[in-house]
């Protein structure tokens, strides 16, 4: 099962920073597109789009649609991207953790707290533009974002009691390795 | 530590090495250092016995208390 799981963040993992390379390149491309210097292949400049997207980039085997301004937004996607790319590296790294023959060792309780502190960059963001929201009384809502809050403080609060239970268990561990 | 581990002296008095010591107790002699060291944290009764066997003495022979 813990390799099961394993196997799982392995792919999340591969298929995000995929993703990410691949509307990253094709984003890149479509801006030669649009200043016309070639004919970019899954990419297609629009015109009069209802939502005021200026790109589209069909993603093959998936059937998936990635529409986006030609902006400084832009960079906001690559960077969103990037982030769960990471993210899921190290869940993949998580989950290494327990398929490894030690358990409690300095470095997996590092691996540990990288993955807690990574989930409070979508929670301040996330709060930082519903807090925005309010500020500039956007009449939109952020249903996505209080999601994303919630999910990662559920993540955060999970990976501390994981931080605790490590912590006292590399103190055992320590007790039990010297002790002869 | 209030408890002093005086190992070194023993094997000095039956002139033994500490590697010898650790092939008899079959400990490794990482581990018999940490203990000489008072690095150790806790001492098994199985491997004080051995000691004290090996070495034909008596665990207040080895363990000493100090306070600190």
């Amino acid at each position: 099962m813990k390799k099961f799981i394993y196997i799982c963040a392995n792919s999340f993992f591969y298929m995000f920073s995929t993703f990410f390379l691949f509307v990253f390149l094709f984003s890149i491309l479509s801006l030669f597109e649009k200043y016309e210097f070639f004919d970019a292949p899954f990419v297609d400049i629009l015109e009069n789009d209802i939502d005021g997207f200026n790109v589209k980039i069909s993603i093959p085997f998936i059937e998936g649609i990635v529409k986006y301004q030609f902006s400084y937004t832009i960079i906001f996607m690559w960077l969103w991207l990037l982030f769960y790319a990471i993210f899921f590296y190290v869940l993949k790294d998580f989950f290494k953790i327990f398929i490894d023959n030690e358990l409690f060792t300095a470095k997996h309780l590092n691996k540990l707290k990288i993955f807690f502190r990574l989930n409070f960059i979508p929670i301040i963001l996330n709060i930082g533009s519903i807090v925005m929201g309010w500020i500039e009384n956007k009449k939109v809502s952020f249903e996505e974002e209080y999601f994303f809050v919630f999910i990662h403080t559920c993540i955060a609060i999970i990976i501390y009691t994981y931080i605790d239970i490590f912590k006292k268990g590399q103190r055992l561990q320590e007790e039990n390795d010297l002790t002869i | 530590m209030a408890i002093i581990v005086n190992l070194d002296v023993m094997l000095a008095k039956r002139k033994m090495r500490s590697k010898e010591l650790a092939e008899i107790i079959g400990i490794t002699t990482a581990n018999l250092s940490v203990l000489k060291s008072g690095k150790a944290k806790a001492i098994r009764f199985s491997t004080l016995e051995a000691i004290c066997k090996a070495l034909d003495c008596q665990p207040a022979d080895i363990l000493e208390y100090k306070q600190d």
